[in-house]
């Protein structure tokens, strides 16, 4: 983590100073890193009086896969619980988290290496079931590929150790879970992005789909991803006519900042509380240790007289602690089963009034937080104000938003945020009037340099 | 794209605008013989130019008004899951919360845990098959239509299992606030277009935004679905003097922690609102009174809940650019009008409270959302309990901002609203109710579609 907070200091200091990140200097760092809202905690020790509070949690079930609902390919039937479709939906199983491509390796050799790939807000699931198809046993869990990748890189046996403990399968060896000639996701536009390095961690392993699920497998859910937007919504921003950006529009601040996917529940409401910490004019950074937890579990839940709740130590956690406690949870790996004794299984518990026969129907009971330690500034200003890093197009016909930090827009896409980017110049022959053209770039002058 | 204009003169009046009349008569009907299903959906069908639409509540609200004695009526037409299916059972609408019904959902979506056995309307023994409210300004009015539909109803199967006239109350409810100051804005309806949602919210057929597909969760070829809407009732009765000894002794209670706290504040910091509707400020003590109640506000500056707490019911169902835990905030066109008489003017009488009605596009994204994930939920969209209506398993609390600091507020069981029965349904367009009394089609493509994905899902069910 330390790599990807270093770097958005680098993104925020250039963003400040007006200057290309590559051509941001130490020194730059030296002078602005303090003015920043954002800290790298590697850098920057907070305060003695600084306060490590949660964020307002969000929920944990893909608001995507809701917003697409009723899903045409997964019919409603007499009597199942998933009129809609949006349980079966979201158990797909793929590759949709990354962009149109192929994984292949340093050999050019394609992969087939799919993940929970709709379940995008930092929690996923896995459901064991018997041999009636009842569902015996839920694990939910909200922790990061990319920790188990670093872990791997200093201690591959306690990898395998985990492997072991969570999956039940006592063969596995590191192999199992090697990248060995690395892994590549080869876009359509010929782009070629590294997901693991030859002989490193292989985040998108069989073993984490089936048997078991030891760690998040989505793309965007990384502790990477979350110090991202954690810090690129550390800074105010201004819109292209010089007003301020207020966090009143989630989905817009983070077209705005570019700092994840605005069609999640969890990244734009992230970035609205982080953005809000700034406009309070205060410091913050990600709460020692970075991690995203489950932050607690909605009442909803029933035994199979569909009246009383189902008692609080059926659900065991097993890493992390204080599920019970919304200001103190920090619930890694959380796991559902009725106790032997019973004469019944998970799947007879009753959600909706319907038996539980998608593991959905209880992923939509829980919610997933971080954590940010927060003090007040020195300086009681809110730090720089720069220009949004880009926009948002919108699907014709639809509402999915596709992030564009030039303003330009993929075919049959339109401009959802025109107010974010200062108007493109436009073409030569056709040139506006020097005021025009220039009306952008001055007030982004003026704007930042009147507040720093 | 152009989004499509709304049919007010097939989309029912009560669900645009709404009827807002002095008196309300509800009426639950239910078809004791299913051999009575196809003789009481065409009698359906039949009052289908006698319901009332949208253009007609808009031209008709002035006389509506003014009229003296013997006065117009109105007439909404609602049906539940049951008669949808076996009327016309090619037709489904794709919401797990309507197909499932309110009786079957309420424990774990509403945790709503009264006997089912002692509901006044929608219990174990009397499914609401149809629900008809008749409005109008004159009680008598109301009382003639009623009989004669229930008269007729009652020739076609159709058993009247609950009738009750509602009576407004000055819009108020019955602890005294004012009630139904926030409704939504419909795009398209409401003369002023800022901040109104796209009436897909509430109508199947339109868009949910600006120039999207519309949101039409049906299988139904023949658009019987098309311009309707879905339709909660909720009978919740108030037990006035519970609330107001509650408010008084946790008032008192937390005296020593705000000097001077009364029980009129507690109970405006609990419903975030002072009973005139002026929504709570930091350092009020009383209400400023309003004729016309604010709803301009948001919470973006209210980030510590210092003026209206988190855990107020106003924002618990609706924290406008606060804290949340979703990004779109479901909403409701509320309809909702109280029933039986004023606690200081009978108070040995104690049957009162509010017939909730609200109507959306989504029972189980809108209505129970808010209910199961905000109402009840002491964490989201804000921390702390609604202690106005929220229902938990544990004690409930939330926290205001005194002078000297945080002051925990705290309640056991809601003991001040009871609900008393209720059904969901769908109140159909105009041209959707004359549908009704086609003959029925017993097996619809839907049903093959049904059958493969059956197929397809036992082929791809892999056992762990």
């Amino acid at each position: 983590m330390a790599r990807e907070a270093s770097d958005i200091i680098t993104i925020l200091v250039g963003s400040a100073l007006h200057k290309d990140p590559s051509d941001v200097t130490e020194e730059d760092i030296a002078k602005t890193r303090d003015v920043l809202a954002y800290a790298d905690p590697t850098k920057t020790a907070p305060p003695a009086d600084a306060v490590t509070i949660p964020i307002q949690p969000w929920k944990g079930f893909p608001r995507a896969v809701k917003r697409r609902a009723p899903w045409p390919e997964f019919p409603a039937m007499d009597g199942d619980p998933d009129l809609d479709g949006s349980y079966r939906a979201v158990e797909h199983l793929g590759d949709e988290d990354h962009r149109a491509g192929v994984f292949v390796d340093n050999r050019d050799r394609v992969l087939h290496l799919p993940v929970r790939d709709r379940q995008d807000e930092y929690l996923e699931w896995s459901a064991k079931r018997n041999r009636d198809g009842k569902i015996t046993k839920l694990t939910f869990v909200a922790e990061g590929y990319d920790y188990f990748s670093k872990l791997f890189e200093v201690d591959e046996q306690r990898v395998v150790e985990l492997y072991k403990e969570f999956t039940k399968v006592s063969t596995i060896r590191a192999d199992d879970l090697r990248a060995k000639d690395g892994i590549y996701r080869q876009l359509n536009n010929g782009v070629r992005r590294t997901v693991a390095e030859p002989g490193g961690f292989n985040p998108r392993n069989r073993l984490n789909v089936n048997p078991g699920i030891v760690h998040l497998s989505h793309r965007a859910n990384s502790l990477g991803a979350e110090v991202n937007l954690a810090g690129v919504s550390g800074i105010a921003r201004f819109k292209a006519d010089g007003s301020q950006m207020d966090a009143s529009d989630p989905e817009k601040l983070l077209c705005c900042n570019q700092g994840g996917n605005p069609n999640r529940n969890s990244d734009p409401l992230i970035s609205a509380e982080a953005y809000k910490v700034v406009l309070t004019k205060s410091t913050y950074t990600l709460a020692n240790p970075v991690g995203l937890y489950i932050a607690g579990v909605a009442d909803g839940l029933l035994l199979p007289d569909n009246n009383t709740a189902v008692p609080r130590e059926w659900w065991k956690v097993v890493r992390g602690r204080d599920l019970w406690d919304e200001k103190n949870s920090r619930v890694l790996r959380l796991e559902l089963e009725v106790p032997e004794k019973e004469k019944f299984v998970v799947g007879d518990l009753i959600a909706g009034g319907n038996q539980v026969k998608y593991a959905g129907q209880i992923a939509e009971l829980l919610n997933v937080h971080l954590f940010v330690t927060v003090w007040k500034r020195a300086d009681g200003s809110i730090g720089p104000i720069v220009k949004c890093d880009g926009t948002c197009c919108r699907l014709r016909g639809g509402s999915v938003l596709e992030p564009t930090d030039d303003g330009k827009c993929s075919e049959g896409f339109e401009i959802r945020y025109p107010d974010l980017l200062p108007v493109p110049k436009p073409a030569p022959v056709a040139a506006a009037s020097p005021t025009t053209a220039l009306l952008g770039a001055s007030i982004t002058s003026d704007r930042v340099s009147a507040t720093r | 794209m152009t989004d499509r204009p709304l049919q007010l003169d097939d989309i029912q009046g009560n669900v645009l605008g709404g009827f807002n009349t002095d008196y309300q008569a509800l009426i639950a009907l239910t078809v004791r013989d299913p051999v009575d299903f196809p003789r009481a959906a065409k009698w359906l069908s039949d009052q289908a130019p006698s319901v009332t639409v949208a253009s007609e509540v808009l031209s008709g609200r002035t006389a509506m008004k003014v009229a003296a004695g013997p006065s117009p009526t109105w007439l909404c037409i609602a049906v539940g899951a049951r008669f949808l299916k076996a009327a016309r059972p090619e037709v489904l609408i794709r919401d797990q919360a309507f197909n499932d019904g309110m009786l079957r959902r309420a424990p774990s979506m509403l945790n709503d845990k009264t006997d089912p056995a002692q509901w006044r309307v929608g219990g174990s023994a009397a499914v609401v098959d149809v629900m008809l409210i008749v409005a109008s300004n004159d009680e008598p009015s109301i009382a003639a239509r009623a009989d004669a539909l229930c008269a007729d109803a009652a020739a076609t199967g159709l058993t009247t299992t609950y009738r009750e006239t509602a009576r407004r109350l000055d819009d108020k409810e019955h602890f005294g606030f004012r009630d139904g100051v926030s409704q939504p804005k419909v795009a398209g309806y409401d003369d002023d277009p800022a901040g109104a949602l796209c009436a897909g919210h509430f109508v199947f057929g339109y868009p949910k935004e600006v120039g999207g597909p519309p949101f039409s969760p049906v299988v139904d070829e023949k658009g019987l679905t098309d311009n309707g809407s879905l339709l909660v009732f909720r009978r919740l009765a108030q037990n006035v003097q519970a609330f107001r000894t509650y408010v008084a002794e946790e008032a008192a209670r937390i005296s020593p922690e705000w000097p001077g706290m009364s029980h009129e504040h507690l109970a405006a910091l609990i419903v975030g609102r002072w009973p005139s509707g002026a929504p709570v400020k930091s350092g009020q003590t009383k209400d400023p009174g309003t004729a016309s109640p604010d709803n301009s506000f948001n919470f973006l500056d209210d980030a510590q809940g210092a003026s209206c707490p988190f855990g107020a019911h106003i924002r618990k169902v609706n924290p406008r650019a606060g804290k949340k835990d979703v990004v779109e905030v479901p909403r409701m066109l509320r309809r909702g009008i109280p029933f039986g008489p004023l606690f200081d003017s009978r108070p040995e009488e104690t049957d009162r409270g509010l017939c909730f009605m609200a109507f959306q596009s989504s029972i189980k994204e809108q209505f129970e959302f808010l209910t199961q994930h905000w109402m009840n939920d002491r964490q989201n969209p804000a921390p702390g309990n609604d202690l106005l209506v929220g229902r938990s398993n544990d004690v409930r609390r939330m926290e205001i901002l005194g002078p000297a600091g945080p002051v925990e507020v705290r309640a056991a069981e809601l003991q001040w609203i009871v609900p008393t029965g209720g059904a969901y349904l769908f109140a159909p367009g105009r041209s959707g109710l004359a549908k009704f009394g086609a003959p029925a089609v017993p097996f619809g493509l839907w049903k093959l579609k049904q059958l493969w994905a059956r197929t397809a899902d036992s082929i791809a069910l892999s056992f762990e």
